[in-house]
């Protein structure tokens, strides 16, 4: 490839033909991971008879609206369930969160023998790598046992447990890299270990803090598995919803296009406004700074 | 104010020994310097005097009292560390009041004791600005002011003006010297830079591989060295130093030349035994009718004073003369020894065994 752009830049194509290249690689990216989302919009405004043509195109022929007004005037049914969504969701971010950072801080300050920091965010870690499945069916099991299946307690437990060894890891990255300085200072200054954590390092790692709360918000928006089999109905969230649209007499394609355009909007804006945090969250302390 | 007393205190990190058994008195309202190269022991020596290191073993007493396992929050001393640490996230103002907030201070008098330090410190136009928008010198000073807006016991300072640039640090030394001639507290400075120590001291504590070679006033230092290393390391030229024997007529043996010795010092020294002779700088004088004739190999002009580079088959000397007496490089030279300015060391122990300020004394 390297050989080919520089065999490109000598001869041929010019300055201009290598702009051209570069700009038709990312149109192809861009394509490529829009696409589906183009669908997906398309066929949320697409009348019914058009699903079951062969010649309809990419893009439908004439624009409905119905399943916008059915989805969102569905007895209320629709903001039930998205109200579950943002409840399930802001409650995990906050409980995840908050406990990470404490468990992270933690980690990176005491001294603890044997190497156990390590081992413990190792094994924080760990959880991440099996498949998800594989502890479905015993999440059912316990939430059942404790009563609190189909509760928002059962499906923010999870995604919690989900989500909590990414807070852990990526705050342990930043506070493993905050100047002790800073720290050292303000015990000078006469503060404890809360009021050093609170007046000094959170402040200053407010862009981590909130790269982890995105990332615990959205795997939390986004999550189907959990939610599904320990929230099935009174906690039912968007992505459960979802499911429902593929019934035994075949997929509701319009509703289903619909009700997908309205998950995914939140979590497209959200990320555009915090594209700067999260980009500078995920890289810090990979260079010094 | 407090006086601070460290009792054999160690300090051990794993299997590396970082500060060893070390005694110090710092006496009450006195400003004292730890000197020595990097990795002796005076940053480890300061943080736990701080308090942000615990001693392995051994005590700081501080008015008589305990306060070795004491927390740094307790002990009401303030620090001014190398790279300032000041909090990004706060305003000048809110730097310098940081403490005092810390400790339920109400506002009035918090906001009072901002603007005297600001005042001070020069510092009231920046008051509202952010540490990013400050240049290093102000940085220095916002540092500085945290720590007198306190009214602490002690002052710990670790090497505060390594930061700056070379004009503004002989500044900041004068400002400093006379900002704690006026507040008349304890105060420990860490520093490599001899000049710093000498300067701004009431006595230097020297360090050197986690262990206290001399503590003692800047001019005791320098005229009555405790060893070879601190006879070296203080000192600007650095001081030569040759091997030399003491001849059966009393004189000295150097570069091929003898030396009459002083009577009073010949009672320590041995006929026939080798030593290890240091000469400063500025007890060698550049004349032609000098007893020791030599090259020059190199000369520095640096204004004030200009330093010759000498060198014979015996060995080599760096020597001062003034400005105004030409010398080039490739001249051969005469030079006249100060037998008072001699030091002579123990070739093995290096300790010192006659030292001008001995000489002196007799």
């Amino acid at each position: 490839m390297a050989a080919n752009l520089s065999h490109a830049a000598t001869s041929g194509f010019g300055p201009i033909g290598r702009r051209l290249l570069v700009v038709g690689i990312i149109l192809l990216a861009l394509l490529v991971t829009l696409a589906p989302f183009f669908v997906l919009f398309g066929n949320s405004l697409r009348p019914a008879d058009e699903f079951l043509s062969d010649k309809s195109g990419l893009w439908p022929s004439q624009l409905t609206f119905e399943y916008y007004a059915a989805v969102l005037s569905a007895n209320g049914t629709t903001f039930r369930i998205l109200l579950n969504s943002v409840i399930v969701t802001a409650a995990t971010t906050v409980i995840a969160v908050t406990t990470g950072c404490l468990v992270a801080y933690g980690l990176a300050r005491l001294k603890l023998p044997f190497r156990l920091s390590t081992i413990i965010g190792l094994t924080f870690l760990i959880v991440r790598f099996y498949p998800k499945i594989t502890i479905a069916i015993p999440y059912f099991v316990l939430m059942r046992d404790f009563g609190l299946r189909d509760t928002y307690a059962a499906v923010v437990i999870a995604h919690v447990s989900m989500t909590l060894p990414i807070v852990v890891w990526l705050m342990l990255a930043f506070f493993e890299d905050f100047p002790k300085q800073l720290e050292q200072s303000a015990m000078m200054d006469g503060c404890g270990i809360l009021r050093r954590f609170f007046s000094i390092v959170l402040p200053l790692t407010v862009p981590a803090i909130a790269t982890a709360a995105l990332l615990t918000a959205f795997f939390s928006w986004n999550e189907f598995l959990f939610a599904s089999a320990v929230g099935p109905l009174n906690a039912k969230t968007l992505p459960v919803e979802i499911s429902g649209f593929i019934t035994d007499k075949g997929t509701v394609w319009g509703p289903m296009s619909a009700m997908g355009t309205v998950i995914v909007l939140p979590v497209m804006v959200l990320a555009l406004i915090a594209q700067r945090y999260l980009v500078r969250g995920l890289t810090a302390g990979a260079v010094k700074g | 104010m407090a006086g601070l007393i460290l009792s054999n205190v160690w300090k051990k990190f794993g299997s590396v020994v970082a500060v060893q058994a070390l005694d110090l008195e710092i006496r009450d309202r006195e400003f004292v310097s730890f000197l020595g190269p990097s990795g002796c022991g005076k940053t480890t020596t300061l943080n736990m005097i701080a308090g942000l290191e615990t001693p392995s073993e051994g005590q700081i007493l501080m008015d008589g009292l305990d306060v070795t396992k004491v927390p740094p929050r307790l002990r009401n001393f303030a620090m001014v560390f190398q790279g300032y640490a000041l909090y990004p996230h706060m305003t000048v103002a809110d730097n310098i009041g940081f403490a005092l907030k810390v400790r339920n201070l109400d506002k009035a008098e918090i906001a009072k004791r901002v603007a005297d330090a600001a005042e001070r410190l020069e510092l009231k136009e920046v008051l509202g600005r952010y540490p990013r928008q400050l240049s290093g010198g102000q940085r220095q000073r916002v540092a500085l002011g945290r720590a007198f807006v306190r009214d602490p016991h002690v002052f710990l300072l670790d090497e505060p003006l390594s930061n700056l640039d070379a004009v503004l640090r002989v500044q900041t030394r004068v400002e400093l010297k006379r900002l704690f001639a006026d507040l008349d507290t304890t105060a420990v400075y860490v520093t490599h830079d001899q000049a710093e120590a000498m300067t701004m001291s009431d006595r230097i504590a020297v360090f050197r591989h986690g262990v206290l070679q001399q503590f003692a006033s800047p001019l005791d230092i320098y005229r009555n060295p405790a060893n070879r290393f601190v006879a070296t390391f203080v000192g600007s030229p650095p001081m030569s130093v040759v091997e030399a024997t003491l001849g059966d007529d009393n004189q000295l043996r150097a570069f091929g030349t003898s030396i009459a010795l002083p009577e009073a010092v010949l009672g320590k020294l041995k006929v026939g035994k080798s030593y290890d002779l240091g000469l400063r700088a500025e007890d060698l004088v550049l004349a032609p009718d000098g007893q020791l004739k030599m090259r020059v190999d190199l000369v520095e002009h640096l204004g004030a004073q200009t330093i010759v580079h000498l060198s014979s088959s015996q060995g080599r000397l760096i020597a001062q003369s003034s400005p105004t007496e030409p010398a080039k490089a490739g001249d051969m030279v005469g030079i006249r020894l100060d037998p008072a300015g001699l030091y002579l060391f123990d070739r093995q122990s290096g300790a010192a065994i006659v030292t001008p300020g001995l000489i002196r004394q007799n």
